[in-house]
């Protein structure tokens, strides 16, 4: 009996040991879309961001000419210009992403659906060394406990931070907190965004994306094709 | 302020200078500058009196364009339509005006002086931002009113550019196209 | 009046004088040690310019595991054209592995539609369970092969295609069809991962009736664990020139 109790328990801890081993970090791996699509965005208390005089006038200029019917007056996306980073993940026409994630835990990929932007974030856990600005931005990040948290820099001026045509300077800095939830049905996205030439303050919002059923996949979107342009 | 020039030239009732730089015009404002700098206040008001009597006008006049006849030409010719003389290299100083990072090619704008007292706007294309990337450049490595020398394979057309293959700082650092 | 004039000339002509060259001096022919760093292949002592990629990097361990590509290559063959397009050249053109298709024009290509494309632009592979995920940066171009998976039954044609695969030992053997410029084609492909930690690729085209055509093509993706993903978007390029890649708009 002591030796079946002997082996008892070093089975349970090699299990425990185990099972705590392959869940270090959660599986982001699968298809996700936005649950409630963004056009403006607010505030983690739901109001407006902190833009300061000279962004809020052209953020509201902006969405005087969407109210009229406009769009094409400021958004070059509809010229297929990249629609960039964060708003991609959230905006009503961005599609489902999917997220893949290497075995070795060093770098993830983020796959958009609109016009097939890719992002790739490497797992380094320092600050990003920015070549230029980018559509897409450069990232890197690292789990923290079961929070997946990266920091992205280096994003163009020319790309809006919501489809309503939210401005920000090129050293806007992202904080992009990913964390499971709904028993990894759901996937919450808090965005902090810090830009002294833009915003009065650093805020946060908040995005939650469901995941689409095992099996989907990303279907191929050539913007130009989809919107009859010709690119520029 | 009101400069002793301008006073000089409102006395003698002679605007003669044009400060808008235009190609082919010998820039006398710039003669003038260049010779304050080198000589006395003494000079200077001895050369500003007798240039403006009208005995010596027409004299130093016919120096001066003179001078700028016998002023050579830029070195280049026109050749055939490939972009690049690739048989040769350029080494061009000037004044950046922008450093444009973007795909499939960088843009490098420089002011370069053109010899008359103005300057012209030359254009420099370079490798893509991935294949410059990797060889150490960077969005910000130049920014807008730095000196440079560029060194280019220069336009076959003749016009001021080329394709830029590396790029010379005052401090003696450098940057340079490469494989990745 | 002549004496007071003369000198004033003689000293005005003696400043040109000495101004004139420094001022050319702005433009001068390149100095031997000026060129000191850049590679021969763009020196006008090249006589056939070298913009072959370097090969890959000392110092780095290959992953043992012989199913994971992820990693970060340039394609050595199969791709045209120095590597990003060197001063004043055009784009590279690449080939598909299988040999060009036959309807691709520079049209597509001009209107920032994807197209199959390898070196010099670096390509970025991602192993995932049931999934390899190729992306090429030369207009963010991805492939999206799933392991295990099956054909879309009635999918509608892609530029990409609808890959599928599955593993022979350590050969992953990809099945593409619904390819939007090769109707009727089915490309077949196997990809191995060699002891360098490079990938090879070696493809063949079927007909609509399962005959082979043409010869195997191979491709090799050289592995390069010292670079990693740049973003390059067509449509920067058309807004500068007007057109995407190629230089002409396509019609609509």
């Amino acid at each position: 009996m002591r030796h079946f109790s002997s082996i008892f328990l070093l089975a349970s801890a090699a299990a425990l040991l185990g099972a705590g081993a392959l869940a270090a970090t959660p599986d982001l791996d699968g298809v996700w879309q936005v649950v409630t699509p963004i056009t403006a965005l607010t505030t983690l208390d739901g109001t407006a961001p902190p833009l300061n005089p000279a962004a809020e006038k052209i953020y509201d200029q902006r969405k005087a000419e969407l109210a009229a019917g406009n769009r094409a007056a400021f958004d070059s996306t509809l010229k297929c210009k990249p629609m960039g980073e964060p708003r991609t993940a959230y905006d009503p026409a961005g599609g489902p992403f999917e997220i893949l994630q290497d075995n070795e835990e060093k770098e993830i990929v983020f796959g958009y659906t609109w016009n097939r932007m890719v992002r790739f974030v490497y797992l380094t856990g320092k600050a990003p060394e920015v070549i230029g600005p980018s559509y897409y931005a450069t990232a890197t990040g690292a789990w923290h406990g079961n929070k997946l948290v990266l920091d992205v820099e280096g994003l163009h001026d020319t790309v809006f931070l919501d489809a309503s045509g939210m401005p920000h300077s090129e050293n806007l800095k992202l904080t992009e907190t990913f964390q499971l939830a709904g028993q990894g049905r759901l996937l919450d996205e808090t965005i902090r965004f810090d830009d002294p030439a833009t915003f009065t303050r650093p805020w946060e919002t908040k995005v939650t994306y469901r995941k689409l059923p095992a099996g989907t996949r990303i279907q191929e979107d050539v913007c130009e094709e989809r919107l009859h342009v010709t690119a520029y | 302020m009101v400069s002793e020039i301008d006073m000089v030239k409102r006395q003698s009732g002679l605007l003669f200078v044009n400060k808008k730089k235009q190609k082919n015009f010998v820039n006398l404002e710039f003669v003038f500058t260049g010779l304050s700098a080198v000589g006395s206040d003494l000079i200077e008001q001895k050369f500003f009196a007798a240039f403006f009597q009208k005995r010596c006008f027409l004299p130093v006049l016919l120096v001066l364009i003179a001078a700028g006849i016998a002023s050579p030409p830029p070195a280049q010719a026109h050749h055939s339509n490939s972009a690049y003389d690739r048989t040769r290299n350029e080494t061009v100083a000037g004044t950046v005006i922008e450093f444009k990072w973007a795909n499939p090619h960088t843009w490098l704008y420089l002011m370069v002086p053109d010899g008359k007292g103005g300057s012209d706007r030359w254009s420099f294309e370079g490798g893509s931002v991935s294949v410059l990337a990797r060889n150490g450049w960077r969005a910000s490595s130049i920014r807008p009113g730095q000196h440079v020398r560029v060194i280019c394979q220069p336009n076959r057309n003749g016009s001021d550019g080329g394709g830029f293959i590396k790029v010379i700082f005052d401090d003696g650092s450098s940057l340079h196209i490469g494989v990745i | 009046m002549r004496q007071q004039c003369l000198p004033l000339a003689t000293l005005l002509l003696l400043v040109g004088a000495a101004w004139a060259p420094v001022a050319y001096a702005q433009v001068t022919p390149t100095t031997p040690d000026q060129l000191s760093g850049i590679p021969e292949g763009f020196l006008p002592t090249a006589k056939t310019p070298d913009f072959s990629p370097r090969g890959t990097p000392p110092g780095y361990k290959v992953n043992p595991d012989m199913h994971d590509f992820t990693a970060s290559y340039i394609e050595g063959t199969g791709g045209g054209g120095p590597p990003g397009g060197a001063p004043g050249g055009a784009p590279p053109g690449g080939a598909p592995p299988g040999g060009a298709p036959p309807n691709v024009g520079a049209s597509n290509q001009n209107n920032c539609y994807p197209s199959f494309f390898g070196g010099p632009y670096a390509t970025h592979m991602l192993s995932s369970p049931g999934r390899l995920l190729v992306v090429n940066e030369f207009n963010h171009t991805a492939r999206r092969i799933y392991i295990g998976g099956s054909h879309v039954a009635g999918g509608k044609p892609t530029f990409m295609g609808d890959s599928i695969g599955h593993w022979d030992g350590n050969a992953l053997v990809t099945d593409t069809i619904n390819l939007k410029e090769m109707p009727g084609v089915d490309l077949r492909e196997r990809w191995t991962k060699l002891p360098n930690g490079s990938i090879q690729d070696v493809a063949i085209q079927y007909d609509a009736a399962g005959h082979p055509e043409g010869a195997a093509s191979t491709s090799v993706f050289v592995w390069r664990p010292d670079i990693s993903y740049v973003e390059d978007v067509c449509e920067d390029f058309a807004e500068a020139f007007g057109a995407g890649y190629g230089g002409n708009p396509s019609s609509k």
